[in-house]
C-alpha cells in the first residue's frame, strides 16, 4: 500500500509539472530559458504530490519526506535536461548536422549559420534586461551587478577548480 | 528510531556522501593539474566516488524505513547531478565567459567586437571547435578534417531526443 500510494503521489506531481509545463511552453513560445517560471512549475508539482498523498490518507511524515526526497530528484534531473535543451550549444550544432543532407556540415557553414543568428544578441539583451550589462545602442558594457556576478563566479572557479572558457 | 531520527539519519547520509564525492573530486583535480589525462582521472573519481558514495548511503540508511532510503539515495543522486550542472555553468557558462570579456573595459564594446574577442580573443569559431571537440570525445559525432559529421548512432539517438523535445516546447532559435 505504501509503495503504491507513493507511486499516485509521485506521478500526480510530474503529471501537472509536465502537463502545466509544456502548456504554457507552447501557448506562449519563447527564446528565453524562463528558469523562474519553470522553478515555480517546479513547487506546485511538489505541492500537487503532497496533496494528493493527503487526499489518498497517507499521514506518515518519514513517507512525505521519502516522497519530498524523490521528487527533488526528478525536478534536478528535469532541470539539467532542460538547461541542455533550451540553452546548450552543442544540441544546436548536433541539430544542424541531423538536419544536413548528407549527415556532414563544412565548419564554414555552422559558424556562418551561428554568426547570422540572433543568439548572441539574444543572450546579451536578456543579460540588459537583468541588469548585468548596459547597452547603449551597439555599445555593452559591464553594469555593477554583472561585475559582482563575475566576481563570485572567479571565486567558484577557484572553489571548484574549473576554468571559465565559455 | 522515531520519525525523526530516521529522517536525520537518511539525510544527513545523503548529504555527507555528497560532500565527500564533491570534496575528492575538487581535490583530485588539484592534484593533477597539468597532468595529460586529467580528464579521464576527473571522469574515474567523479564515477567511482559516485557509485561508493551511492552504496554508502544504502548501507548507512539500513534500519530505516524503505521508501526513505530510498529517497536518501535519490537525494544524493540529486546532489550529484547539480555538482555537475554547477561545474557546467562555470566552465561552459557562454553568458558568463560575455561578462568575463567586459571586466575592466571601462568603456566597453561594440557588440561585433565582444563577439571578435569573445574567449580571450577565439571567438565563435573558438567556441564552436572547443563543442566539436567535446563532442567528438563523448563518441556523439565524427569529424574529417573542416567538415562536421556524420553523427553516430548514439549521437542521432541523443539529438533525435534533444531536438524533439526543443521542438515540443517550441523553443525554435535557442542554444
Amino acid at each position: 500500500m505504501t509503495g503504491s500510494l507513493l507511486g499516485i503521489s509521485l506521478a500526480a506531481g510530474v503529471i501537472v509539472g509536465l502537463g502545466l509545463h509544456l502548456a504554457v511552453w507552447r501557448a506562449r513560445p519563447s527564446t528565453r530559458p524562463r528558469i523562474r517560471l519553470l522553478a515555480g512549475l517546479a513547487a506546485l508539482s511538489l505541492a500537487a504530490s503532497v496533496a494528493t498523498y493527503a487526499l489518498l490518507g497517507g499521514r506518515s511524515g518519514v513517507e512525505l519526506c521519502a516522497l519530498l526526497w524523490i521528487e527533488t530528484f526528478l525536478m534536478i534531473a528535469y532541470f539539467f535536461v532542460y538547461a541542455g535543451v533550451a540553452r546548450s550549444v552543442s544540441v544546436t550544432i548536433l541539430s544542424s548536422v541531423l538536419r544536413a543532407p548528407d549527415g556532414q556540415v563544412r565548419f564554414a557553414e555552422l559558424l556562418d549559420s551561428y554568426e547570422r543568428s540572433s543568439r548572441f544578441a539574444d543572450r546579451l539583451a536578456l543579460m540588459a534586461e537583468h541588469g548585468l550589462v548596459e547597452m547603449r545602442g551597439q555599445r555593452v558594457s559591464l553594469a555593477p551587478r554583472g561585475a559582482a556576478l563575475s566576481r563570485v563566479v572567479s571565486l567558484l572557479n577557484r572553489l571548484t577548480a574549473t576554468e571559465l572558457q565559455g | 528510531m522515531s520519525d525523526g531520527q530516521a529522517i536525520l539519519l537518511a539525510g544527513g547520509a545523503a548529504l555527507a556522501a555528497w560532500l565527500l564525492v564533491a570534496v575528492a573530486h575538487i581535490g583530485s583535480l588539484c592534484l593533477a593539474q597539468g597532468a595529460r589525462r586529467h580528464d579521464v582521472l576527473s571522469a574515474a573519481v567523479f564515477v567511482g566516488g559516485g557509485v561508493v558514495g551511492a552504496i554508502g548511503v544504502w548501507v548507512v540508511a539500513s534500519s530505516v524505513p524503505a521508501p526513505l532510503r530510498l529517497g536518501a539515495v535519490c537525494l544524493y543522486v540529486a546532489g550529484l547531478v547539480g555538482y555537475v550542472e554547477l561545474r557546467s555553468l562555470l566552465s561552459r557558462g557562454y553568458s558568463l565567459r560575455m561578462l568575463r570579456e567586459l571586466r575592466g573595459q571601462e568603456a566597453g564594446w561594440s557588440v561585433a567586437q565582444l563577439q571578435e574577442r569573445y574567449a580571450g580573443g577565439r571567438g565563435l569559431p573558438g567556441l564552436l571547435r572547443r563543442r566539436l571537440e567535446s563532442l567528438e570525445r563523448l563518441g556523439l559525432l565524427t569529424q574529417q578534417a573542416d567538415r562536421v559529421g556524420p553523427l553516430t548512432p548514439l549521437g542521432r539517438v541523443g539529438t533525435r531526443l534533444a531536438a524533439g523535445w526543443r521542438g515540443l516546447l517550441r523553443m525554435d532559435g535557442v542554444g
